[in-house]
This record gives structure tokens, C-alpha cells and sequence, in this order.
């Protein structure tokens, strides 16, 4: 039995709307009504980027709201996933080239599941999310790898900082 | 040698039992909201993806705090469950929150500021109610050890039933149910004091919410003594008393909360312990 | 005197669906001051419906306003561009257009009425409210084609018709969710902790409605008979399918819950007229005529009076347009209705606005 592989059963769930129509957000909130009840997977809305794992946008990224964006996104620990729900937040869409209308969530910050369709239904939003678990897994596993190599590099002053991690990584074997 | 093992299993098992009473009430909840539900080993799911967080804290007294509070908790149900003094239960019970309480402080968010305020005024809420229940323990038993009322034969229920109406009222105030969850009150507060906490620090506070269950429980528990069939009558009645009330009610206002836990659940404590020290 | 707090709400908030800002300077966690920053979605759709788009793709353009009420908003376009072509449309199309906007006046009150069950801490009614709305959602699927951008109507008509089995799929779905609507009735208007929560809280006169002209159920539930659908007869015969007005005189959350379901029966009702009474006609005038001239529109949408002003010059592109959304002139008011509340209720007074940002900053 591997305990590592029951963590991606968990994933917590942040919901920005970074300038959309709504439509993609209501949809968001229909996932959590009964019909659909995303709560079997073991989601949770929780509004709180510093207990989140998936950070679900909706909407192109219009020039007020992205700095709220990267900002949202710098919170939340990681492994985190991104899901850009809707045709606006992945590409733009047909507010692509608005004047306040950045064109999408992929320019700010990296986006690791596109869900198509304007607006996404429900099912095509737990897909997404499902898909987006595995990418959770794995980055998971490359977290832990690379932190076991970084702590050898960063032992000066016994703390674990962001400075640090942005470090080059020293050999550990001298 | 038996009346010492129980216990101490018990403890120990208590994050375990916790938990699986916290999963069994998601359950629960969702099938009275129509809905399947997560799985029944969901917090423990949360527990273990939480724990390969990255460890973020604001500062390390915060995380510190957090942890204590998890760790001051089990160290209360620990005395409970041993048969301690219950007002030493009450007060360890009431320095773990306390902690929570100052984590709350000390960070510079705003709604962990409110949360903590709020949880303050929850613990003034329920806190007398629990006092003369342990008063009123004592005017009975002439003593403030559990493990007197554990072994005696005759159940407390019995004796002074105003109370433990009183101890039912003020348990959604402490378990953070609906309709006195304002300590929590996701939707103005988003969580409160737990806000700021994040990876295997927040990891402490969910547990300590598992803990706070146990505590809960053994305190209705302690109203059928040593008879255990009442006990699981007790707390199945508890159980599902707690479920209706949190799914048919909307969160009232902590000042409400604060007068109809004063004026209602405090008299009806306080009249038991007239009548009891009366007899 | 208690310290004041400044709580900031949004842009990012569990309770928001949208990014919105309010600023609330409280007291004890009593209200004295609010600010709202609502302009978090401005994207420019106005000057692109000018510049980038021709006259007949601006209609699926400007349903992209706003999710919940896009039907409104193509609506509306649709029909003051027909003015500045000067052509009147087929009755039934006219009475198809009628069909889908009370559609969605069904599910977009629904959803706020869910929305203000759960901001004020009663999940259970949330999940109930969003599991009885469903019924809408897959309605409208079966007439549009689509759940929430449904692109109905378009510049001289409609884009589908309705098929007869369509017709009394709704019926019987509409049949069905009769006793589902008194539960929920009985159960917004009688539990006793929502009551405390919703009476008396957020409360808007009938004076301050006029005064800050407010719109929608918000000015409905204040006492201010205001309804497109019982002033404008030229361009939906609303009379004809039996509209009737209704209105309350508390202004408070709670007022505005039962004006939002009481609204929901009139829709009901309306939908069966249109139904039992659907004229046969052609779907769509067909014209090659360009816009020209000046024009503006009116229309009930489900959270107030939408406005549509176009101005045309005989070539494919428009001038200029306008919308003014619903929501612009309630902003006033919610800022308003918000003084000497509890901090704790803010989050039901928020939904109970029902705000569109999206249509508001466009």
C-alpha cells in the first residue's frame, strides 16, 4: 500500500474570475450542486488560496484584475495546478484584442489544463479537473525530489527561504 | 488494569476515531443535501496531501501556536479520558482555543482578526455553560474526577437532564456547526482563525477539529456513567441531533448567538444546579 | 465608540462570483461606511461592437456580456438594431425571444436566491435551490442548444424554433416544478433562523429607491412599480401573455427572496401562455438593408431595466453603442442599503443585489 498515491484524492479547489461573462462561474457553481457533486472526488471550494491546490480561472485577464491574479496564484503552495476554464481564459476568445483585455490566463501564469467550449458545461469542468489531478501527482513527486537536493544546497542559516530555492543548486556530494 | 488500557488506547486512537467520525459526518451531511458525498476516508486523504505541502507560515510563533493548540488539545481529551479533574479538563480545553485564539492575533490579516474575535466570543458563549456543568457534577458526586462519574452506576442523565439540554445547545457553538458556526462562517470570514495556516501547519489545526469531535462526544458520553448502552444511545441521538440542526439552519449573528446562549442554554444550566444543590 | 476595522471584500472572495471590491469601515462589526470598486471587468466590449465586429455578428458579441442574462442582452440588440433597419420581425419570433428570456428569468433568480441562501450560512437550502434549478438549465439546453450562451436571437428573428415535443417537454418539467417552487416558498419565507438573518436586513425605502433610481427586484421589493414588461408594448406583447406586476413594501433581503420567487410563478405562467398561444410564422425577416440613424431599446432583464442605445451610418460597421446595464444604476443603492448592517449579513446583502458586474463594466 502506497500512502503517497491517496493524496491526489484531495484536491482543493480556488475559483478566480479574472474578468469573464459569469457563465463559466455559474457552471463552477452548478459542479458543486447536487446534479454533479464534485465533493465525490473529494473537492472542496475553499476560497482560500493558502489551502489550495487547483486554482480554477475563469475569463480573459483583464488589465485590473492581473495583477490580482499573479498574486493569487504567488499565494497558493505548491504543487499547485492551474485550469483555465472556458474558450476566454485560454485564449482570449472573441475578447481577444480588446482594448483593457489582456487574452489569456497563460500569458501570466503557466497553465497546465485547458478547458474548452463557451461556455464549459459542467461534465467538461470535472474532466478537466480529473486530468488536472494526475498533473498534480506528478508534480508532486518532482517537488520532493528536487527539495531533497535543494535543502543539501541551502543548510547556511538553517532556513528554508524563497531567496534560497532560487539558488543554484550546489553538488551535494563534495 | 483494564480501566487504565481502555483510556489509553482511546487516546491514543483519538486522531483515528476522529477522523473517521469527521468523514462519516461529510457523508452524512451530503446525503441530507442529496448529494453521494466524499468517501469515508476523505480527511484522511486531506491529511495526507496536506502533509507534502510546501511548508509556507507567516511567522514562526503563528505556526508554533497552531501546533500547540493541536497538541494542548490532545493533552485535555487525555486527562478527560483518564478520569482527571473536569475542571482542569475545561481549562486545558480553554488554553488550547486560546492559543488558536492568539495565532489568530497575531498575524496582520484582517479575518483573522474577526475569526479570532469571533472565536473569543464563542468560547464566552459556551464556556459558564460547561463551568456549572462541572459544578453541578460536583454537587452530586462530591467530586470533580470523570472517573467517578465513568464508574458510578446511577447515570447522570437521570439526574440533571436540564443539562445536558444545555450541554446540546452549546455544542454547535464549540464543533462550529450551523446555526453558530460565526467563528468559522466561510462565506464572511472565509475559515477565520484558520485563514493564515497552510500545509502541515493548517494540517495541525484540521486535526485538532478531529480531536475537538472526540472531546465533544466524550463529554455527552459522560452522562450515562458507566452504562454504555445509554452512552452509544447518547451519542447516536447527539450525532444526528447535530446533522439536522447544521442542515436546517442559517448562520444567526454572533451577537444572537451570544444572547441565546447566555439567556437560554446558561439559565437552563444554572436551574439545574439549584434544583441540584437544592436536593 | 468601538475601533473601526476597514474589511476589505474581493477581488477575490469565497461569497463573490465576480471580482468586486467593497470596502466596508466597521464598528463592532457594525457597517458605517461602505466603498465598492466595481470595475474590475472592464474589457472595452463597446468600442470592439464599433470597430472590430460587423453589425450582425455584434448580437453574439454582446451576449458575451454577461453569462447569466445573455439572452437579454442579444435580445436587446437584436431589436434596436431592427429599429435602425427599420423591419418588424415575425410574431413568432417575437413570442420565442419571450420564451427564453423567462426561461432565464427562472434560472437566474433561482441561482441568486441560492446564492443568498448560502452567503447567509444555510448550505443545505443552497444545494436544494441549485438542485431544483437544474431543470432550467436543461430546458433552456433543449431549446438553445446550449446551458448558459444561448446566441437565440439574432438581428431579424431567431437562430432555432421550437419543436412541438419541445414544447411539452416544458410543460411537463414546468408541471413538475410546481410543488418544488411551494417547498421552497415555504421554506424562504417561514425558517426561522434565515429570518433572522434576511428580516429587516439591507433594507432600501420605498423614498431611497426613488431617490438613488433603482431598478429590477431591488426597486420591486422596495415598493416601486417598475417593470419594462408593463410599460413597453411595441416590441414583446408581455400584456398579451399576461404579465403581471408585483411588488413588495420592505425592501428588505427577505422582501427581495419572496419578490425573486413570486416572479418565478408569474414566469411559469407565462411561459404556458406562449406556449399554448405560439403563433405560426417565419423565424427571420430577411433584409439587406444596412443601419441608419438612431435608435434605443428598453427590455426587462432578469436583474432590472437594460438599455441599448445604437446609431447607425448605412455601412456594415455601427457608430457608436451603448448599453447601460441593470446593475450600473443599482450600484448606488446596494452602496447605500449596506449603512448601520452587520458585517456578518453583508455577504446575503451582496447576493440578495443579485450585482452583474460583467454587464455593468463590460
Amino acid at each position: 500500500m502506497n500512502l503517497a498515491s491517496y493524496r491526489k484524492k484531495s484536491p482543493w479547489i480556488l475559483h478566480y474570475n479574472a474578468g469573464g461573462c459569469n457563465g463559466c462561474d455559474i457552471e463552477i457553481l452548478a459542479c458543486l450542486a447536487p446534479k454533479y457533486d464534485i465533493e465525490r472526488f473529494g473537492m472542496i471550494n475553499t476560497g482560500n488560496p493558502k489551502q489550495s491546490d487547483i486554482l480554477l480561472v475563469t475569463g480573459p485577464v483583464t488589465k485590473r484584475s492581473r495583477e490580482r491574479l499573479v498574486e493569487i496564484y504567488a499565494q497558493m503552495p505548491e504543487p499547485k495546478v492551474v485550469i483555465s476554464c472556458g474558450a476566454c481564459a485560454s485564449t482570449g476568445g472573441v475578447f481577444r484584442g480588446m482594448y483593457n483585455c489582456e487574452g489569456g490566463v497563460d500569458q501570466f501564469i503557466p497553465v497546465d489544463v485547458y478547458v474548452c467550449g463557451c461556455g464549459t458545461r459542467p461534465e467538461q469542468i470535472i474532466d478537466g479537473v480529473v486530468q488536472a489531478l494526475a498533473i498534480l501527482e506528478k508534480k508532486t513527486k518532482e517537488l520532493e525530489e528536487s527539495v531533497k537536493l535543494k535543502r543539501e544546497a541551502v543548510k547556511e542559516g538553517h532556513q528554508l527561504n524563497r531567496r534560497h530555492i532560487a539558488d543554484e543548486i550546489k553538488p551535494v556530494l563534495s | 488494569m483494564n480501566d487504565v488500557l481502555i483510556p489509553v488506547i482511546l487516546i491514543l486512537l483519538a486522531p483515528l476515531l476522529g477522523g473517521l467520525l469527521y468523514g462519516f459526518e461529510r457523508i452524512v451531511k451530503a446525503r441530507m443535501q442529496r448529494r453521494i458525498g466524499p468517501p469515508l476516508l476523505q480527511p484522511f486523504y486531506d491529511f495526507l496531501k496536506l502533509a507534502g505541502k510546501r511548508r509556507m507560515m507567516v511567522h514562526s510563533a503563528h505556526a508554533f501556536l497552531g501546533i500547540m493548540h493541536f497538541v494542548s488539545l490532545w493533552f485535555a481529551l487525555a486527562v478527560l479520558l483518564l478520569g482527571g479533574d473536569l475542571i482542569l479538563v475545561i481549562f486545558l480545553h480553554l488554553l488550547s482555543t486560546s492559543l488558536l485564539i492568539l495565532a489568530g492575533y497575531s498575524t496582520r490579516s484582517i479575518f483573522s482578526h474577526l475569526g479570532a474575535n469571533r472565536a473569543a466570543i464563542s468560547v464566552l458563549a459556551y464556556e459558564p455553560v460547561l463551568i456549572i456543568l462541572a459544578v453541578s457534577i460536583f454537587m452530586l458526586n462530591g467530586t470533580f474526577d470523570t472517573a467517578a462519574v465513568f464508574t458510578s452506576s446511577e447515570p447522570l442523565l437521570y439526574k440533571m437532564p436540564l443539562a445536558f439540554i444545555a450541554l446540546l445547545l452549546v455544542l454547535p457553538i464549540k464543533l462550529k456547526k450551523s446555526p453558530f458556526d460565526v467563528a468559522e462562517a466561510h462565506q464572511e470570514i472565509t475559515g477565520g482563525v484558520e485563514l493564515e495556516f497552510s500545509g502541515l501547519f493548517y494540517e495541525a489545526v484540521y486535526t485538532a477539529k478531529w480531536l475537538d469531535y472526540v472531546f465533544c462526544y466524550t463529554l455527552v458520553f459522560l452522562f450515562a456513567g458507566s452504562n454504555i448502552l445509554l452512552g452509544a444511545g447518547l451519542l447516536v441521538f447527539t450525532f444526528l441531533y447535530l446533522n439536522a440542526l447544521d442542515n436546517s439552519t442559517a448562520r444567526v449573528s454572533y451577537k444572537q448567538m451570544l444572547r441565546f446562549s447566555l439567556g437560554v442554554a446558561f439559565s437552563l444550566a444554572f436551574i439545574n444546579l439549584l434544583i441540584n444543590s437544592l436536593t | 465608540m468601538g475601533r473601526q476595522y476597514e474589511i476589505p471584500v474581493g477581488a477575490q472572495h469565497i461569497s463573490l462570483l465576480e471580482p468586486l471590491h467593497f470596502k466596508f469601515t466597521t464598528e463592532n462589526e457594525r457597517i458605517v461606511r461602505t466603498d465598492a470598486n466595481v470595475y474590475y471587468v472592464h474589457r472595452g466590449i463597446e468600442q470592439a461592437c464599433c470597430s472590430k465586429f460587423k453589425f450582425r455578428q455584434v448580437s453574439f458579441v454582446v451576449g458575451r456580456v454577461c453569462g447569466l442574462c445573455s439572452i437579454s442582452h442579444t435580445t436587446a440588440y437584436s431589436q434596436v438594431a431592427e429599429k435602425l433597419l427599420k423591419i418588424e420581425i415575425p410574431k413568432r419570433a417575437k413570442y420565442l425571444r419571450m420564451l427564453v428570456i423567462e426561461l432565464d428569468r427562472i434560472h437566474s433568480h433561482l441561482l441568486c436566491l441560492s446564492h443568498v441562501a448560502e452567503n447567509s450560512g444555510f448550505e443545505a437550502l443552497f444545494m436544494k435551490t441549485m438542485q431544483y434549478r437544474e431543470f432550467s438549465m436543461e430546458l433552456l439546453e433543449a431549446v438553445c442548444g446550449n446551458r448558459i450562451q444561448y446566441d437565440f436571437s439574432i438581428v431579424g428573428g431567431v437562430a432555432r424554433d421550437l419543436k412541438p415535443e419541445t414544447g411539452q417537454l416544458i410543460l411537463q418539467r414546468l408541471k413538475n416544478f410546481m410543488p418544488q417552487l411551494e417547498e421552497l416558498v415555504g421554506i424562504y419565507q417561514h425558517n426561522w433562523t434565515l429570518s433572522l438573518k434576511n428580516k429587516g436586513t439591507g433594507v432600501l425605502t420605498r423614498e431611497d429607491a426613488m431617490r438613488l433610481n433603482v431598478v429590477g427586484p431591488f426597486a420591486r421589493a422596495a415598493g416601486l412599480a417598475v417593470d419594462v414588461r408593463n410599460e413597453t408594448e411595441d416590441l414583446l406583447p408581455w400584456k398579451e401573455v399576461g404579465f403581471e406586476m408585483i411588488t413588495d413594501t420592505a425592501g428588505d433581503v427577505h422582501a427581495r427572496n419572496m419578490i425573486r420567487l413570486r416572479e418565478i410563478g408569474v414566469s411559469i405562467r407565462l411561459i404556458r401562455n406562449i406556449i399554448d398561444g405560439l403563433p405560426e410564422s417565419a423565424l427571420l425577416t430577411e433584409t439587406k438593408a444596412f443601419p441608419d440613424g438612431e435608435a434605443t431599446v428598453r427590455l426587462e432583464a432578469p436583474r432590472g431595466e437594460l438599455f441599448y442605445y445604437a446609431k447607425g451610418n448605412k455601412t456594415q460597421v455601427l457608430e457608436r453603442l451603448k448599453i447601460k446595464a441593470p446593475t450600473f444604476s443599482n450600484v448606488a443603492g446596494m452602496v447605500h442599503a449596506f449603512t448601520g448592517n452587520e458585517y456578518g449579513s453583508a455577504a446575503a446583502i451582496i447576493a440578495s443585489y443579485d450585482p452583474c458586474l460583467s454587464c455593468t463594466a463590460r
